[in-house]
């Protein structure tokens, strides 16, 4: 059961086998491990809207859980791109929960995935003022975070 | 890409000695015939297709980087069925 997980490496061997010229570099973060690829096909790597990039990550993460349950999640970024758009995920949270607390109204944000959703929570969630709950959105399985005033 | 494939579920799976990738020349694509051990065939394919469409999409913008068009599929084999 000393099954040592190397989320590198595997990352780094999906990579190579896929035929992508790739360097992976290690960052540990508050909540697991980050994943940066450097290279220089990204666009293809990321997909559109982050697509291929996600499904990576899923693949990965799914190969390490199968080596342990209790594995940490690994996040995969290429070049950034993931820092920028969870950096813009983590503004709109803010900007909607001043909003919020200004107004008093509710505040829906657009459906999104867990993993979206996920940032949205993790940024508010020292607001002690704000209440966020996800509710389920016909036509997609993505989630749409409603935040309103705590009473 | 056959040998993505293998590694790839290979580490996905159970029973990673059961794992064949087969290709097959159809036109201009390549089929990749994917067999299992039955126990790891949902697991492979996940839930609403979430697994099996993931390894798809690795699978289409791998092969397109060296202009290549693949697909592939599951294939289970059912012995002796249907009498």
């Amino acid at each position: 059961m000393n099954t040592q997980p190397q989320p590198k490496a595997i990352l780094e061997e999906l990579l190579k086998l896929l035929g992508f010229d790739a360097t992976v570099e290690e960052h540990p973060l508050d909540d697991g491990l980050l994943l940066d690829v450097k290279t220089e096909d990204s666009g293809r790597l990321i997909g559109r809207q982050g697509q291929t990039l996600s499904d990576l990550q899923y693949l990965t993460n799914r190969i390490l859980f199968q080596q342990g349950p209790d594995t940490p999640k690994v996040m995969i970024d290429v070049g950034g791109y993931r820092a920028k758009a969870r950096e813009a995920l983590a503004q709109k949270a803010l900007a909607a929960a001043e909003k919020v607390r200004r107004w008093g109204d509710i505040v829906e944000l657009e459906p999104m995935s867990a993993f979206d959703r996920r940032i949205i929570y993790n940024s508010l969630r020292d607001d002690p003022g704000i209440e966020a709950v996800s509710v389920e959105v016909d036509g997609t399985t993505k989630k749409a975070i409603l935040l309103r005033p705590k009473h | 890409m056959q040998a993505f494939l293998e590694y790839l579920v290979k580490g996905l799976v159970q029973h990673p000695e059961s794992v064949t990738v087969t290709p097959v020349a159809r036109d201009a694509v390549t089929i990749y015939e994917l067999r299992l051990h039955p126990d790891d065939v949902g697991k492979i394919i996940g839930r609403q297709g979430m697994t099996i469409n993931a390894i798809r999409s690795l699978l289409v913008a791998g092969s397109a980087k060296k202009a290549l068009r693949c697909t592939l599929e599951i294939v289970e084999d059912t012995p002796a069925a249907k009498a």
